[in-house]
């Protein structure tokens, strides 16, 4: 979204050469984000008795539900991960959405288990950061 | 970085940088405006998933705590799109909205620590992209 802005390469703040530091930081972390939500899902539908009971609870899916929201998520967020670090531009808007629905996913998720759940978020707002302040500068032409 | 390209004049244009920053604090005030939407519908629906200690001066009935959460909620978002029009308003809009939501998780905290928590850590993010990196657009008008 950032990268449709009125945005002039000349005119950038930031040196390209520790834009695309960040934005290949933004990859490993979706990586590794990705791969946690994962690791969630599959223990989820694994039936492992690690997730807390949650009584009363409005999003109180059925664990495989929520095992397969996770999985498949994470995957996404994995693969466009590795998008980025191919130099995919689109993967950067793409990785930008996937953040999103990803904390908004896994804020419903968190009185399963917290500490995951914070971690998983945690890291999306890394990802967000990453990719909003910096994506566009990496993306443009190599002026300097 | 300043101190490498110092020489440049002042920008005209809003930098890349800048845009970055509010695109960063409008996509937090959507993040946690759809948080706060849940957090309020977990209240409304269910009377007894927060728990809290019996004598608390905050202590609203639940359902009213969820109605504030939901609707504090819907106002975040809209106001978070509204950074991505690029309006001076929504600049604005944004930094007391998320330091009424900041003001309101903390006295809510108590209900649910973790939500509590995350909110203010997500709304401080919020004040700081807005005040520390706002300005660098508005200076370009």
């Amino acid at each position: 979204m950032a990268s449709q802005m009125r945005y002039t390469a000349g005119s950038d703040d930031v040196p390209r050469g520790v834009a695309a530091g960040v934005i290949s930081f933004a990859a490993i972390i979706m990586i590794f984000a990705g791969g946690f939500q994962a690791l969630v899902g599959l223990s989820a539908l694994a039936g492992n008795d690690i997730y807390a009971e949650t009584p009363n609870y409005v999003f109180q899916l059925d664990l495989t539900t929520w095992g397969w929201v996770h999985l498949i998520v994470g995957g996404v967020v994995f693969v466009a991960g590795f998008g980025i670090v191919l130099g995919q531009t689109w993967a950067r808007v793409v990785g930008i959405i996937l953040a999103v629905v990803s904390a908004i996913a896994t804020f419903a998720f968190i009185p399963y288990y917290p500490f995951w759940a914070l971690v998983i978020i945690a890291l999306d707002v890394m990802v967000v950061w990453a990719l909003a302040t910096h994506g566009t500068a990496a993306a443009g032409p190599d002026t300097y | 970085m300043s101190q490498t390209y110092g020489t440049q004049p002042p920008a005209t244009e809003p930098s890349g940088w800048a845009i970055g920053w509010s695109a960063f604090a409008g996509i937090m005030m959507i993040i946690q405006g759809c948080w706060w939407f849940i957090a309020g519908l977990i209240a409304i629906v269910n009377d007894e998933f927060y728990v809290v200690g019996q004598e608390y001066v905050f202590q609203f009935d639940t359902t009213t705590w969820g109605w504030i959460h939901l609707l504090l909620g819907v106002v975040i978002v809209g106001a978070g799109f509204g950074i991505f029009a690029g309006a001076v308003w929504a600049r604005t809009v944004g930094v007391v909205m998320a330091a009424i939501a900041m003001l309101a998780a903390f006295a809510w905290l108590p209900y649910y620590p973790v939500f509590g928590i995350l909110f203010i850590v997500i709304s401080a993010a919020v004040i700081w992209a807005l005040t520390a990196h706002g300005r660098d657009i508005a200076g370009g008008q």
